[in-house]
């Protein structure tokens, strides 16, 4: 066992926040071990936050003026936290639950339940799977945005069960168009009270009948789901993939995916267990800068150098919309895409402007404060380099590097 | 992590020039026209798009969203227009709209992602293939800028070079280049940020100068998504742009509930801005080289569900527009009767549709389309 060497600190430091600096690489490199040093990652607590005072409010007509003035506090609500929070593995998480367990704002249409659903994602984001998927299937937002909430025995709605099978827990081909129906009718009656804007199970919605679903029969309903789910090998195998992908950028092979798959069954869906295994395996080590980096890793990244205010948070926000990413409003139920795409052509000037702000920002300060010194540290560009340059910021957030993690 | 060796010849931060390519000069206007795709994100509804409306099965599987006989814009005995598709009306009755009947494939799969895959490759329902199927209609094209993607899933062009994804930004004038080392890496995704920003640099160019020539537009076109995305294919066109290949998106149109408006909503949003560019281009007399189609990963069910909206389903119609294109019916109506598990059963295969399009729009057939027959509109 050997401290954590350079390269590997800043690695596992890249991938697991969205903002690396010098503080950061230095107590990596001085934990006993790389196992220490993920499992001190991994141990730190759930930040607290501070809820607007309207998350609870239950869905009524206000004007749209209202409901703007609460969608534009929901997106700086959540930069808060970006730009603020301690623990950031946490919220790497959930920002991987957001673009896994999708739902959007523009049809979800009330902002108090796509902050509910973000609260849910970060008291789940490293817990236990089963239980998270228990949530997100009583969740308002998740309900109304694949239109489970108004699913009725009688012809019943198939968007939910398809997804969930599709792209939540099962992938393509891991199920046939026979279960759809079926866990269409299973989950019939899993709704949203008009009232209280809280999950309701809908009795008189509901189809009672004996169902044949992922080849077990039975008279199920909503509570049975996730079992139903985890019975079926695929849904292990599904989920370590993705977040093998999530963290290292490439696609897992059968072997590793099994692998994972095995010890997420065996910590019976316990996510720590399954991202140490991720953040520990030797492969992971191997793919330092594959990844462009989202446009709220940028932005975030960049944010977390500055000193913290409103404004910038505001305009941070902006500039993510801008480079393709409204948090709260990703583009369909599979989520953003990510990798390669987030440098589509349409979306390179505004990764280069936010950088170039960025710059122009630092370099209206009339002294150098540590960050730009910790900036350099941990940038892109070699020292030798930084020294031989005019303009060492400037060639930092310049460096093709910089889009990259 | 490796050295990068473009970094050795970082020092200066210049931005270095580049060489802008030729915009294909050589091309004969006359041989070649341009293909603009539409793609109706999430599965369009060609039921309620183009109404069967003296088909009782139609009205008895829809109780609540069936188009009333007395709404629909009739263009046969038989089939009528969505109300809200009347912009593109007068194309019909021009006779430069043919709408293409029950187009689909074996084994259809109801998923999005993977039903796109497969329209996307032009693949059968069980073949995974990675290449786009215009990527190698690209190759067979000499031009410097093949493709322009205004909007949507650029998967129809994945594997192709020459491309440029606007990815639904439509203020070119507000782009700016983007600092170009010099040097390469031989870490993948630095070259990829690399070969994207000089790719993009040169195409940024020529797209400005291009602008700077277009004429003002003689119509409005409709202040939405979708209608500046169209304002902006028009002012590249008439401007002088000669890349062939184009795609834009619209959408959702997942209307698995409370369908009937927002449907509604989308086919307006698109009849409107498709009869601008249509309008745009023909005072412009580019109209005759222009072929405009739609394509969605499925239609929806025949059966509308108990949320007023319709599932998932199968084969669906599409429609295409263009001064040259041979208006009217083609392919062959599925019915409504014998289904299979309740959605339709296709009639014609997508990649007659393909090849029928690229020969209308005078582009060069791929390997892969070289079986499939054209259908003649």
């Amino acid at each position: 066992m050997a401290s954590p060497n350079f390269y590997e600190a800043r690695h596992l430091a890249f991938r697991t926040h969205l903002h690396v600096s010098d503080s950061l690489l230095d107590m990596l490199q001085q934990s006993s071990s790389l196992d220490s040093a993920v499992a001190g990652l991994l141990a730190a607590p759930v930040d607290q936050i501070e809820l607007p005072d309207w998350h609870l409010q239950a869905p009524r007509r206000p004007g749209p003026e209202a409901i703007d003035a609460m969608r534009r506090e929901l997106i700086l609500w959540w930069f808060k936290q970006l730009a603020n929070c301690e623990n950031q593995l946490n919220e790497m998480m959930v920002l991987f639950w957001h673009n896994h367990f999708v739902s959007a704002l523009s049809k979800v249409k009330w902002p108090p339940f796509m902050l509910r659903q973000n609260v849910m994602f970060r008291s789940h984001a490293l817990g236990n799977f089963r239980t998270l998927l228990a949530e997100v299937l009583a969740d308002p937002a998740m309900l109304i945005y694949l239109d489970n909430a108004t699913s009725q025995s009688e012809s019943p709605n198939e968007n939910l069960a398809r997804e969930l099978m599709e792209l939540f827990t099962l992938g393509e081909g891991n199920y046939s168009e026979q279960d759809v129906k079926e866990m269409a009718r299973t989950l019939t009656g899993a709704s949203v009270s008009r009232l209280t804007g809280d999950y309701v199970f809908r009795r008189r919605w509901h189809d009672a009948g004996t169902k044949s679903l992922l080849g077990q029969t039975g008279t199920f309903g909503p509570q049975d789901v996730p079992e139903l789910i985890l019975a079926q090998k695929a849904c292990a195998e599904f989920i370590v993939a993705k977040l093998w992908h999530y963290f290292s950028g490439v696609q897992a092979d059968t072997a590793l995916t099994e692998e994972l798959a095995a010890t997420f069954r065996q910590a019976d869906y316990e996510l720590k267990p399954l991202v140490r295994a991720i953040l520990l395996h030797p492969d992971f080590y191997n793919y330092a800068g594959n990844q462009v980096k989202s446009p709220v890793e940028l932005g975030i990244g960049l944010l977390r150098f500055l000193p913290a205010n409103d404004a910038l948070n505001a305009a941070v926000a902006r500039a993510t919309r801008d480079m393709g990413q409204q948090l709260f409003n990703p583009p369909n139920v599979k989520g953003w895409p990510g990798g390669r795409a987030w440098y589509a052509a349409g979306f390179i000037p505004a990764r280069e402007q936010l950088c170039l702000r960025a710059y122009r920002f630092m370099h209206s300060l009339s002294s150098p404060p540590d960050w730009q010194a910790e900036l350099l540290a941990v940038s892109p560009v070699g020292k030798s380099e930084i020294e031989a340059s005019s303009n060492p910021l400037l060639l930092a957030l310049q460096d093709p590097a910089m889009q990259v993690k | 992590m490796q050295r990068r060796t473009f970094l050795k010849s970082l020092g200066a931060l210049s931005v270095l020039t580049y060489m802008p390519r030729s915009w294909g000069q050589e091309q004969n206007a006359d041989q070649q026209g341009r293909l603009i795709l539409v793609q109706l994100g999430g599965g369009n509804d060609s039921l309620n798009t183009f109404v069967p409306f003296t088909d009782a099965s139609y009205y008895q599987a829809r109780p609540n969203l069936a188009i009333a006989k007395e709404q629909v814009l009739a263009i046969t005995n038989s089939l009528g227009l969505h109300p809200a598709m009347a912009p593109l009306m007068q194309h019909w009755q021009s006779g430069e709209m043919a709408l293409v009947e029950g187009l689909g494939y074996a084994n259809p799969n109801r998923s999005h992602f993977r039903g796109y895959d497969i329209w996307h490759t032009a693949s059968d329902a069980e073949e995974i293939l990675s290449e786009g199927w215009l990527a190698q209609v690209m190759d067979l094209l000499p031009m410097s800028l093949d493709a322009l993607v205004l909007s949507g899933s650029p998967g129809a062009f994945a594997g192709g070079a020459d491309l440029f994804n606007l990815a639904g930004q439509t203020d070119i004038a507000s782009f700016s280049p983007a600092f170009m080392p010099s040097g390469s890496s031989d870490i993948s995704s630095l070259q990829f940020i690399l070969d994207s920003r000089a790719q993009y640099n040169a195409s940024l160019e020529s797209l400005e100068s291009v602008l700077a020539q277009a004429p003002e537009p003689t119509v409005t076109f409709p202040n939405t998504a979708f209608g500046q995305q169209c304002e902006l294919i028009s002012r590249l066109i008439t401007g002088g742009l000669d890349a062939p290949l184009w795609h834009l998106s619209l959408g959702s149109f997942d209307t698995h509930a409370n369908q009937a408006d927002e449907h509604a909503a989308l086919l307006t949003e698109l009849a409107e801005g498709l009869a601008a560019l249509c309008a745009a281009l023909k005072a412009d007399e580019q109209w005759s080289d222009t072929t405009i189609a739609s394509y969605s990963e499925f239609g929806r069910r025949v059966g509308e569900n108990a949320s007023l909206g319709t599932d998932h389903g199968t084969a669906a119609s599409h429609f295409v527009l263009g001064g040259n294109v041979q208006g009217g019916l083609f392919g062959q109506r599925p019915s409504l009767t014998e289904l299979d598990a309740g959605d339709l059963i296709f009639t014609t295969d997508f990649r007659h549709y393909y090849k029928s399009l690229l020969q209308k729009a005078g582009l060069p057939i791929s390997a892969q389309l070289q079986e499939y027959v054209s259908l003649g509109f």
